[in-house]
């Protein structure tokens, strides 16, 4: 599961912050071709923001030819990733992953992990 | 005692008892059922929030369904009080209220769950539908129960057969059904995560699960209680109305199998996976 987080006391605006990091997974291609992006209204509950901020950063993403709108079938990603798909990566990362589950942590506590070695 | 008191009393026990089953306590077995049932893990410090919520839900469901209990009842309360008028209140309509309370409420504790994300300013990007919380089967169900029943009711209505107060409420009962779990199910899956990861979004997908088959399972009920007193209707007093008996007693059973017992296990966390 990818996921997004907004800083609320940063200085780059909600919809940015948003936006900067749905066009960086679609760029490294963790975001497919064809992957459809969660409703406005349902992103913008589990951030806590107002739908129009989610709604503004969608825009942009369709205004940079990341995504396209298709009516009652959502927001969908158009764009291939622009770098080669990181697949040694994620296999290594799923492989991190799954082991840091068998052991009971969180993805935050595994996250955290990485960041003690980096 | 008068023969008509014991009448009256029975709805009146009934409905006394489902409210003091309503409002007694979530025990530790029932947090455990929902533990296994839908395979999350729920921590000690969680136990609470969960019994709350289940709580709740189910205060809301059992206590419209003793609410429709005594509304089924009033043919017999109407004997106390007017013999005459009592047979005013006897139709199948009247008698299906507490099916029909148990749909409405079981959408009513959906819509009221007002759930504010607990770690705050982050986001799983997923796209969450209702047939990841509940098997897409029951739905189809549903919705073919629904369009039997209005297309029987309108071959009723358009062939006069059968009482036109009953086709038009029975339709409307199948609509219902359908409206109140396309509602509910938007507002189940829409409604703000708990937490992006971790345990607690497990609970959180348990209750949605918990919601959705609460719901889906009334509302097949309710449809097909509606499809029985269609074929009741149309069928008058020949052998033909047992099948409506038949549909009316197999939909109260998938009730039951649903909203109790089907398993579904939740999707599972990032790190589970």
């Amino acid at each position: 599961v990818i996921a997004a987080s907004i800083d609320p006391d940063s200085a780059v605006p909600p919809f940015e912050q948003l936006r900067t990091q749905l066009a960086a997974a679609i760029r490294a291609g963790l975001l497919v071709h064809g992957t459809r992006l969660p409703p406005i209204r349902q992103l913008a509950g589990d951030l806590a923001l107002a739908p129009n901020t989610v709604a503004r950063a969608y825009r942009e993403l369709e205004g940079a030819g990341l995504v396209e709108g298709r009516g009652r079938r959502g927001t969908v990603v158009t764009r291939d990733a622009e770098t080669e798909p990181p697949t040694g990566l994620a296999a290594a990362a799923g492989t991190y992953l799954a082991e840091a589950g068998r052991l009971g942590l969180t993805l935050d506590e595994a996250v955290s992990v990485l960041r003690m070695l980096g | 005692v008068d023969g008509d008191v014991i009448a009256a009393l029975i709805p009146t026990t009934i409905a006394a008892v489902i409210l003091w089953r309503a409002l007694l306590p979530v025990r530790d077995a029932a947090i455990q059922r929902f533990v296994d049932r839908f395979s999350v893990r729920v921590e000690p410090e969680d136990v609470p929030f969960v019994r709350a919520r289940l709580r709740r839900s189910r205060a809301v469901r059992m206590g419209a369904i003793a609410v429709g209990v005594l509304v089924a009842g009033l043919p017999l309360f109407m004997n106390l009080i007017e013999p005459t008028r009592s047979g005013d209140f006897a139709n199948a309509v009247l008698g299906n209220a507490w099916i029909a309370a148990a749909a409405c409420a079981a959408l009513f504790a959906e819509v009221m769950v007002v759930q504010r994300p607990i770690v705050v300013r982050r986001a799983a990007i997923e796209v969450r539908r209702p047939h990841d919380y509940v098997a897409s089967r029951w739905t189809r169900l549903l919705a073919a129960t629904g369009v039997l029943t209005l297309v029987l009711s309108g071959i009723g209505l358009a062939t006069g057969s059968g009482d036109r107060f009953e086709l038009v409420a029975s339709a409307a009962g199948a609509v219902i059904a359908v409206a109140a779990t396309w509602v509910g199910l938007r507002q189940i899956t829409d409604r703000s995560r708990l937490s992006p990861d971790g345990p607690l979004r497990q609970i959180d997908d348990g209750l949605r699960c918990y919601g959705s088959h609460h719901l889906v399972g009334a509302a097949i009920g309710l449809a097909t209680v509606s499809l029985s007193t269609v074929i009741a209707a149309i069928a008058g007093a020949s052998w033909l109305s047992l099948i409506g008996l038949v549909v009316a007693y197999l939909g109260l059973w998938v009730w039951w199998g649903v909203a109790r017992d089907e398993r579904l296990p939740v999707r599972k966390t990032a790190v589970a996976r």
